[in-house]
């Protein structure tokens, strides 16, 4: 958390001593490369669309975050042979669950608010143009959706591996197999459809910022996936066999 | 040798399923270069007219896309990072090992001193990675080899892939000293990957802002492909940055783990 | 000739107290016991012999030599049985125990099967498939394959079942016999008492008492019960040398250390329903010490 807060201020005050000339450059700029440099219809000349190009950022991070932290979380009481402790204490199994899950949200929702703010609050000091707060909060939006997801992953991945070990090395395979497809798919463009199953390619940035709304398929993807493995944690953590 | 031993015989399925990973990747990504490089070929000329710094900014500097060993230099980025993903959690793991698991009073208790464990867990980290180098340099380099359209210049596509193991080294280090200043490591693979990756998304905004102090924070930074396909040789000043991390943060990692108290059960 | 030597060793964890001014002295070829509740210091010295943690002040050494700087070399004649074990989940017994051998030189190879008989042993499980007590067999085996010259037991008898505790009990008399000193650390006295010769207590970090257990035990205290079938006050038989009087209504219990016919003399004259004198258990001894610091 405090590494991934450091990044971040390292980030705007690397985009402090660099923006101006960045974005110079980046006028100069003609179309039919951008579209190969990945950079889409981003007008990257506005505070906007460089800003964009962070987003991409705060997505490895907050996966790692998310899917680490759900996996770790579920998966922590037979490692900690605590869960003798917690598990014979009367309460229900669910409860416990969803005690850890609320605890995820509000983790996730903390280093949410703590982006959107140090996001607006910088973007706004070397904003030059219109203010865009209003599009970093739906920015930010897809991205809780994005953290959410690959919380639920890791909580369902812990839920369905027997120790904490084989449970991590899952989720971060997860996690590194679905950022490399996306870096794949920027690549290559014909392998497009492999977008469904990396959730880096749910809700790119420059789609966010034209339409101004999420893709309707993919924000159903995610409530789907992210109800399934919520799920798959609740059925498998009042299933398994407590072992210490 | 009988703590090597054991370390390696409890890491080599782990080591295995990597280097795999590593290589299926350099699979994957030059099964992709033929149709990418007939793409790229047509813009490469508008791209050539752009002012170096503008390239630069893109970090596709001297990267030429369309040249097989260019792409590979570009897709190096994704091999280093999940390499270092390996080297770090390797690092993280050796020494922390015996506490997680609870099995200093067993080890610590053997009539061994304490550098004597160091050395053989050090050791059985730089033959898994060894092997592992190995493997897919002589793998990546034949695959890499199918590919190539007429010429190839050997020497710099090793030298790129010997940079894999020097930012390995990097983050052994880093993991080493990390696992013995972190009191209670409990799970070695979120520490592991917040750190790479934190250190992988500062190499991106490297890139894009190409402050050069900024890239000596990061070692991904400090073996750019561009530069070795250009000068067939890595910048001394990184090379010496990385070597002298590396030796400070293991003699560190010694000076640390000699005096450190072992916590009871 | 002493094997171990303790000189007012102190540690700190942090601000944290661990043991302060601990000194002792174990000699050769005795079965020495280390008794204290929990919490008192006990693992903390221990761990300190062992070198798995370092003193903050003090010296200790064992076979004249310093524990730290010379641990390697003191360790290769040490076996040792903490109360909790853990080994590498994913090996079976019989690898982990040649493992643990491989660390010795001129190791006796039949001895684990001959220990691991005694203990009544599976070695082709797996560990992670062992029980609590079956882990703690493996502990044994491990820490006396290498006929050690000095075994140290760290309240080594949790998790095992009464037959396997005299097995146990029997192995170390037996190693014992062989030459070896032994270290006995526990909260359990009944433990202490049947095993060790001599004793030392340590409370709340520090070393209250060391004393030779039959000593101890022979002279001196004896338990008195008695059941009056006449008034007398409560303070009756509160006279010098008198510890740990409870009355329950007529019946008086207390140690006397002292004259016995002191006592005798309290006693003549008076009419009694039942009168009992016995050798007092160690835990008895024990508590009046306990007591007596606070």
């Amino acid at each position: 958390m405090i590494i991934l807060i450091y990044a971040g201020m390292l980030k705007y005050s690397g985009f402090a001593a660099a923006g101006q000339s960045v974005n110079d450059l980046f006028k100069q700029f003609p179309a039919s490369v951008k579209a190969v440099l990945g950079l889409g219809e981003l007008d990257i000349t506005s505070v906007l669309g460089y800003y964009a190009v962070f987003y991409l950022y705060f997505l490895l991070l907050t996966g790692v975050h998310a899917v680490m932290l759900g996996t770790v979380i579920i998966a922590k009481e037979e490692h900690d042979k605590t869960a003798d402790f917690l598990f014979v204490k009367p309460v229900m199994r669910s409860k416990i669950v969803t005690a850890k899950l609320i605890a995820v949200l509000i983790n996730i929702t903390i280093l949410n608010l703590t982006t959107l703010v140090a996001s607006v609050v910088f973007v706004e000091m070397f904003n030059t143009g219109p203010p865009i707060t209003d599009k970093i909060l739906q920015l930010m939006g897809s991205l809780l959706i994005f953290q959410l997801l690959f919380a639920s992953i890791g909580a369902g991945i812990a839920a369905l591996t027997r120790n904490i070990k084989k449970a991590t090395s899952l989720s971060a395979s997860v996690l590194l197999t679905a950022f490399i497809v996306s870096a794949a798919i920027d690549l290559y463009n014909k392998i497009d459809f492999l977008k469904y199953i990396t959730p880096f390619k749910y809700f790119p940035a420059a789609e966010v910022i034209r339409t101004g709304t999420y893709a309707p398929l993919f924000l159903l993807l995610s409530l789907l996936l992210i109800t399934l493995f919520t799920a798959i944690t609740y059925y498998f953590m009042d299933k398994r066999d407590i072992t210490i | 040798m009988n703590i090597f031993a054991q370390e390696l015989k409890m890491s080599a399925i782990s080591m295995i399923y990597w280097t795999t990973a590593l290589i299926l990747l350099v699979f994957v990504f030059m099964f992709m270069y033929p149709p990418i490089s007939k793409d790229i070929a047509v813009f490469e000329s508008i791209l050539n007219n752009f002012p170096i710094s503008l390239r630069r900014a893109l970090g596709i500097t001297t990267l030429d896309l369309s040249e097989v060993l260019g792409f590979y230099g570009f897709i190096f980025v994704y091999i280093l990072l999940i390499g270092s993903v390996y080297a770090m959690k390797s690092g993280i793991s050796v020494l922390s090992e015996e506490i997680r698991s609870k099995t200093a009073d067993f080890l610590l208790v053997k009539p061994v001193s304490r550098s004597t464990i160091v050395n053989a867990k050090i050791l059985s980290v730089l033959t898994n990675l060894g092997i592992q180098n190995i493997l897919f340099i002589t793998l990546s380099c034949l695959i890499v080899n199918a590919y190539k359209q007429d010429s190839l210049d050997a020497a710099a596509l090793v030298l790129i892939n010997a940079s894999l193991i020097q930012v390995q080294l990097f983050f052994v280090a880093l993991g080493l000293f990390l696992s013995v200043v972190i009191k209670k490591i409990k799970t070695v693979l979120p520490i592991t990957l917040g750190v790479v990756f934190a250190f992988f998304v500062i190499q991106l905004l490297n890139q894009s802002l190409d402050d050069p102090k900024l890239a000596y924070i990061t070692p991904f930074a400090y073996f750019d492909v561009g530069q070795i396909i250009q000068n067939s040789s890595y910048d001394f000043s990184f090379l010496v940055t990385n070597f002298v991390i590396i030796t400070v943060l293991t003699v560190l990692t010694y000076l640390i783990y000699q005096r450190q108290d072992i916590p009871s059960l | 000739m002493s094997v171990i030597e303790i000189n007012n060793l102190t540690k700190y964890y942090g601000k944290a107290r661990g043991i302060i001014d601990v000194s002792f002295s174990v000699n050769e070829g005795e079965i020495f016991g280390f008794i204290g509740p929990n919490g008192a210091g006990k693992s903390t010295t221990i761990r300190i012999l062992l070198a798995l943690i370092y003193p903050t002040s003090g010296s200790a050494s064992i076979f004249g030599k310093d524990c730290i700087a010379e641990g390697p070399e003191i360790r290769r004649e040490i076996g040792y049985l903490p109360s909790e074990v853990f080994y590498y989940d994913n090996m079976r017994v019989i690898d982990l125990l040649q493992y643990s051998a491989s660390f010795y030189k001129n190791i006796d190879k039949n001895r684990i099967y001959k220990l691991a008989e005694i203990m009544d042993l599976d070695l082709n499980r797996k560990i992670e498939d062992l029980s609590y007590g079956n882990k703690k067999k493996v502990g044994i085996v491990q820490g006396l394959l290498h006929q050690p010259r000095l075994i140290i037991l760290d309240e080594p008898t949790s998790g095992l079942d009464p037959l396997m505790q005299q097995k146990f009990f029997d192995l170390i008399h037996e190693e014992n016999k062989n030459g070896a000193t032994v270290l006995f650390s526990s909260h359990i006295l009944s433990e202490v008492q049947k095993l060790c010769s001599r004793v030392t207590i340590i409370k709340e970090g520090r070393i209250i008492s060391i004393e030779d257990i039959n000593a101890l035990k022979r002279n001196n205290y004896k338990k008195f019960i008695i059941d009056m079938d006449e008034a007398v006050s409560e303070d009756y038989f509160n006279i010098e040398g008198v510890a740990d009087l409870a009355v329950d209504k007529t019946t008086f219990t207390f140690l006397f250390k002292g004259d016995i016919n002191q006592m005798i003399d309290k006693i003549h004259g008076k009419r009694l329903n039942n009168l009992r004198i016995e050798e007092p258990a160690l835990e008895e001894i024990f508590m009046h010490y306990y007591e007596k610091e606070e």
